[in-house]
């Protein structure tokens, strides 16, 4: 687990005819296996980042590592078949008239063997809960069902490196919890490395690792609860902390002693019992 | 504006080997002035119900009337087009609604195409894009050249420069950063209280749901399912649950507690506030203050 699968250096992005960097000097390492979520505020280079990851825009300077390699000309078609990312706007993303043949596109174009690849389909396809819709168009699909299938298109890829630039954010709680529940197992069972960007908090809480972005630098970087312990900060960079915590600070100033140490509902619910039973 | 959907049904591409009933059997009526949230899981038909607020789709059965307008299958889209200035849309995904190659121009579009002089346009947009969180620079920039969150904000500018007297929001906070989102929703609940907009709103917050709204509408598997205050709504919380959907986070804590120390929180718990209010009284009534 301790293995480096992804490093960056002093990354630098400016996109044409923009007075500033999108992207200014950003470092960081990632673990193989590891859930990295990426927060920060609208415009603070989050999706610049994962594109630079990508291969997709090429850095003014600083260097990207991948699997062992620097990422450049020579290497991107090697590196990029090991990764996948869900883009903001899975319109974006679809080719395939189908919700079955987009989900396989990426896989022939793998040159997956054709036994093995209606296989993974299938299997990515029930994953995200889209075995009904085998055959609609994925331009038809109402916006979250839309998410879905993109997610199956990259999950079908069995990526080692998976990128999910906010591809959730359309999904119903339930749906949420559901298909990130999915990655998740994947997570674990390939050990696959997933970076997550996300402005949905009860989704920070469960990563392993979390790096802060505020106008396209690294601000912080941490486990989740040190990121959340900066309290006051986040929300001067417009952040949030997750509605445990601020619950949690809201009856320790009413004088019940909370510890703070947990930013789930179950959890808090579990203190305030072991709290309320001693009294 | 009064709105009233009677049994309207939708489906998409009837009469051929690919038809969809997205919806059917609505009987809704939202009066004017009201802010009601629409809430339901993925596929459940919202986003298709909204289109039929300003005449984008036609129901395929049934009728929608809004105000003096009355929309049906064999109605001439033509004459809705006035309706689309008197309702605004801002769609679940902005990139849909953005076309323009400045923001500014994207802006203006709306309000110009509704007879709106440029020079009224143009500081209508200033104006608008102050609403949305966004700086002055913007609106020389391309629309497709900005980021998720900040499209996000120029689709709704783009509404909001329209005045319409209803607006309908698709999930208006999908992509906005934490503040982005307290503050639209602040400013659209303002709007609404200000200049008494009816207000339609989509969206898989619970929270949002039970803080703003006045009535909730639920909707399942292409119908409505249920209609009512959010407290109505959430005190049923096995019946939400059992349809897949939450309830409102406060609502979850209360009754977790609830059921661990096997006592009833006597509070809605649809606020924060009001939890903490249940909680503190909880604590005080055991340790015999207060
Ligand atoms: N194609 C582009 N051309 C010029 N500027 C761009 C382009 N894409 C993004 N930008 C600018 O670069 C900055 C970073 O954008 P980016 O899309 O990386 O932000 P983000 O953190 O993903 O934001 P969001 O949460 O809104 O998706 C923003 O100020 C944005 O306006
Ligand atoms: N253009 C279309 N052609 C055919 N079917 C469609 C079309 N648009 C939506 N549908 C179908 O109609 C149903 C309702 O879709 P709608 O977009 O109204 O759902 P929604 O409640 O907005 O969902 P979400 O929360 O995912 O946005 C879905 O099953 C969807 O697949
Ligand atoms: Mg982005
Ligand atoms: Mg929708």
């Amino acid at each position: 687990m301790e293995e480096v699968v992804l490093s960056v250096e002093h990354l630098f992005f400016q996109y044409p005819n923009q007075p500033n960097d999108a992207v200014r000097n950003v470092t960081f390492q990632i673990k193989k296996g590891e859930w990295v979520a990426i927060v920060g505020h609208n415009g603070s280079g989050k999706s610049t980042v994962a594109k630079l990851l990508m291969g997709l825009l090429i850095p003014k300077s600083g260097t990207i590592k991948i699997f062992d390699r620097v990422l450049n000309e020579e290497t991107i078609w090697d590196i990029r078949k090991r990764m996948g990312i869900v883009f903001q706007n899975p319109d974006n993303q679809f080719v395939g008239t189908t919700v079955q043949d987009d989900v396989a596109f990426g896989l022939e174009n793998n040159g997956v063997p054709r036994e093995q690849m209606i296989d993974r389909v299938k299997k990515a396809i029930q994953q995200v809960g889209m075995e009904e819709f085998l055959l609609r168009e994925p331009h038809s699909l109402s916006g979250g069902q839309k998410q879905r299938v993109a997610i199956a298109g990259i999950i079908a890829l069995e990526p080692d490196i998976i990128i999910l630039d906010e591809a959730t954010s359309m999904l119903d709680p339930k749906g949420r919890r559901e298909v990130i529940e999915a990655i998740y197992d994947l997570k674990v069972k390939q050990n696959m490395t997933v970076i997550s960007i996300t402005h949905d908090l009860e989704e920070v809480v469960k990563a392993d690792n979390v790096i802060v972005m505020n106008e396209g630098t690294v601000m912080a970087e941490g486990a989740p609860m040190q990121i959340f312990s900066l309290g006051k900060k986040l929300e001067d960079i417009r952040l949030d902390l997750p509605f445990a915590i601020k619950l949690q600070n809201e009856l320790r100033s009413m004088g019940i002693p909370m510890q703070i140490s947990d930013a789930s509902i179950d959890g808090l619910v579990n203190e305030l019992w072991t709290l309320y039973s001693k009294m | 504006m009064d709105i009233i959907f009677k049994n309207v049904e939708h489906i998409y591409h009837a009469n051929t080997p690919f038809s969809q009933r997205a919806i059917y059997d609505i009987e809704l009526s939202i009066r004017s002035g009201a802010y009601v949230a629409i809430i339901g899981h993925t596929g459940s038909g919202k986003s298709t119900l909204l289109q039929h607020l300003n005449g984008l789709l036609q129901p395929t059965n049934g009728t929608v009337s809004i105000g003096e307008y009355t929309i049906t299958s064999s109605q001439k889209p033509r004459l809705l087009k006035p309706l689309r200035q008197k309702v605004g849309i801002v769609f679940q995904f902005p990139e849909h609604q953005l076309f323009e190659e400045t923001v500014e121009k994207d802006i203006c579009f709306g309000p110009m195409n509704f007879g709106v002089p440029v020079e009224e346009a143009k500081k209508r947009a200033k104006e608008v894009l102050q609403l949305v969180g966004l700086p002055e620079d913007v609106l020389n920039k391309s629309p497709f050249d900005l980021s998720g969150g900040q499209m996000r904000r120029v689709a709704i500018a783009g509404i909001l420069a329209m005045e319409p007297d209803v607006i309908v929001l698709d999930e208006p906070t999908a992509g906005l950063d934490p503040k982005g989102r307290r503050d639209l929703m602040e400013m659209f609940a303002r709007l609404h209280r200000e200049r008494k907009l009816t207000t339609i709103l989509v969206t898989h917050s619970m929270e949002d749901a039970a803080k703003y709204a006045d009535y909730i509408v639920v909707m399942h598997k292409g119908t409505v399912w249920k209609t009512g205050t959010p407290q109505q709504i959430f005190s049923d919380v096995d019946a939400l649950l059992q349809l897949g959907l939450d309830v409102p986070e406060t609502v979850l804590i209360k009754r977790k507690l609830e059921e661990k120390i096997g006592r009833e929180i006597p509070s809605p718990c649809l606020t924060m506030e009001q939890l903490t209010k249940g909680i503190h009284a909880l604590f005080a009534r055991v340790s015999g203050h207060e």
